[in-house]
C-alpha cells in the first residue's frame, strides 16, 4: 500500500525524503530517498539519485540507485545510472546503462 | 442601552435596560459616536465610533463606518468600514461586506462574505515551521 | 482521493518546488513552493512552509506562507495559517486560525499574472494593499510634483486606478515647498 503518490501531472524539483512507500507517476528532479519501497511507474520520469528499500521501475530513472533490498527493471523501463543492490532483475525489454554493484 | 449623540436619534429611551438590545432601525441614519453598556443592533446607517460593552449586530443592509468599533461579540451581515475590536467572537455572514482589521477571540467568515483586512488570531505555529512573522 | 490525484504521505518531507495540475492531498511536510492548477487539501497534521497556489484550497493544517486560490480558500477547524489569503471566496470556520491579510474578490495570482488589479465587482475592496502585492507602485519620488493628485497611471503600468493610497491632499505640494 503506497503512502505517497506523486501523480502523473505533478512535478517535484527538489528533495523527497519519505519514511514510507513512494509511488512516482509524474516527475521528480533532484533527490528521492525512501525508507521503504519505491515504484516508478510507466510514464514517470525520475532524474535523481534514488535510495530506498525494494524498488520497481517501469518508467525512466536517470541517476544512481541504491537499494537495501532488490531492484527490478520491468519491460519498458529506462534506467541510466549505477545500481547498488543486493538483488537485481532486468526484464526483457528494459533498457539499462550503468554499473551494477551487488556487493552490498 | 446605547446613547447616541446625534440629531436623528432623539427617540431612543434614556434609561438603559441591559436585557433589551438597542435597535437602530433600518430607516435611522446617525452621524456621531455611540456608546453603551448593553447590546446594540444596527439596521440603519451609522457614521461614527461605536463602543458598547455588549454584543454588536450589524444587520444585512446596514452600513457602519467608524474609526473605533468595540464590542463583546460582533456579528456582521451588512457593510462595515473600519477596524473591529471584539472581546468576544467576530462573525461575518455571507452577506457581509467588511473593510478593516478584525480582532477577537474567534474570527469566522462565511463563504460569500466580502472582506479586505487583517486578521490577527493569537496562536503559535507548530515547531517545525519556525518563528511566525 | 480522486484517481489521478497525488498524496504527500504523513511521513514524507519535500523540500523544493511542487507544480502540476493534479489535485493534491498534503499530509506531510512541504517546504518551498506549491503551485497546483487543481484542488489542494492540507490535512490536519500537515505542515507547509511555502506559498500555496491552487484552484480550491482547503486547510486543516499549518501553513507559513501566503495562500492564493483561483476559486476559494476554506480554513477549517484546526487550520493555523500565518500569511495572507487571497481568493474570490474565503471562508473561515470556527476554529480556523489565521494571522495575516485576507482579501476576497480577486483570483489568486500565480498562473495568471495579468489578473493584476482590474477585477472590481462592486466589492468595497481596499486597493492599496492589493496594489502593494501585485505590482509595487513606483515610489512617488519619481513623479514630478506638478502632477499632484489623480493622474498616477501613466508611469505605473498596471497599478489600479484612482485610489492614491496614503497621501493627503496637499502633502506633495507641502513637501516640495519645504525644499
Amino acid at each position: 500500500m503506497a503512502s505517497t503518490v506523486i501523480g502523473a501531472n505533478i512535478t517535484i524539483e527538489g528533495e523527497v525524503i519519505a519514511d514510507e512507500d513512494v509511488v512516482v507517476q509524474g516527475t521528480i528532479r533532484g533527490k528521492l530517498s525512501a525508507k521503504d519501497g519505491v515504484v516508478v511507474e510507466a510514464g514517470a520520469v525520475v532524474e535523481a539519485d534514488v535510495s530506498g528499500g525494494p524498488m520497481t521501475f517501469a518508467g525512466q530513472v536517470t541517476g544512481n540507485v541504491t537499494s537495501t533490498d532488490r531492484v527490478e527493471l520491468q519491460s519498458g523501463a529506462r534506467v541510466i545510472g549505477n545500481v547498488k543492490a543486493a538483488r537485481i532483475t532486468i526484464a526483457d525489454g528494459a533498457h539499462f546503462k550503468g554499473n551494477v554493484d551487488m556487493d552490498v | 442601552m446605547a446613547q447616541a449623540k446625534a440629531s436623528s436619534a432623539r427617540h431612543l429611551p434614556a434609561r438603559p435596560r441591559s436585557s433589551d438590545p438597542a435597535v437602530l432601525g433600518a430607516g435611522v441614519r446617525i452621524r456621531g459616536r455611540i456608546s453603551g453598556e448593553g447590546d446594540l443592533s444596527i439596521l440603519g446607517s451609522v457614521e461614527g465610533d461605536v463602543v458598547v460593552r455588549g454584543d454588536l449586530n450589524v444587520g444585512e443592509g446596514a452600513r457602519l463606518e467608524s474609526e473605533v468599533l468595540e464590542a463583546h461579540a460582533v456579528t456582521i451581515a451588512g457593510e462595515v468600514n473600519g477596524d473591529v475590536t471584539a472581546s468576544g467572537p467576530v462573525r461575518l455572514g455571507a452577506t457581509a461586506r467588511v473593510r478593516g482589521d478584525l480582532k477577537g477571540t474567534e474570527i469566522s467568515i462565511e463563504e460569500g462574505a466580502q472582506f479586505a483586512g487583517r486578521i490577527e488570531a493569537d496562536f503559535e505555529l507548530p515547531a517545525g515551521l519556525g518563528k511566525s512573522r | 482521493m480522486a484517481s489521478g490525484g497525488s498524496v504527500i504521505g504523513p511521513e514524507t518531507r519535500i523540500r523544493g518546488r511542487i507544480t502540476g495540475s493534479d489535485d493534491i492531498d498534503v499530509r506531510g511536510h512541504v517546504e518551498g513552493e506549491l503551485t497546483i492548477a487543481g484542488d489542494v487539501r492540507v490535512d490536519s497534521a500537515a505542515t507547509i512552509a511555502a506559498n500555496v497556489h491552487g484552484r480550491r484550497i482547503v486547510v486543516r493544517g499549518a501553513i507559513k506562507g501566503d495562500i492564493a486560490a483561483d476559486e476559494a480558500i476554506t480554513l477549517e477547524e484546526g487550520a493555523r495559517v500565518v500569511g495572507d489569503l487571497r481568493a474570490p471566496r474565503v471562508a473561515i470556520a470556527k476554529g480556523g486560525l489565521v494571522r495575516g491579510y485576507v482579501e476576497t474578490g480577486h483570483a489568486g495570482e500565480g498562473h495568471r499574472p495579468k489578473a493584476a488589479a482590474q477585477t472590481k465587482k462592486a466589492a468595497p475592496v481596499h486597493h492599496a494593499p492589493a496594489a502593494k502585492h501585485h505590482a509595487p507602485p513606483k515610489p512617488a519620488a519619481k513623479v514630478t510634483v506638478s502632477k499632484a493628485a489623480p493622474k498616477p497611471a501613466a508611469s505605473r503600468g498596471k497599478a489600479p486606478p484612482p485610489v492614491v493610497p496614503v497621501l493627503k491632499k496637499g502633502t506633495k505640494a507641502a513637501l516640495t515647498k519645504k525644499r
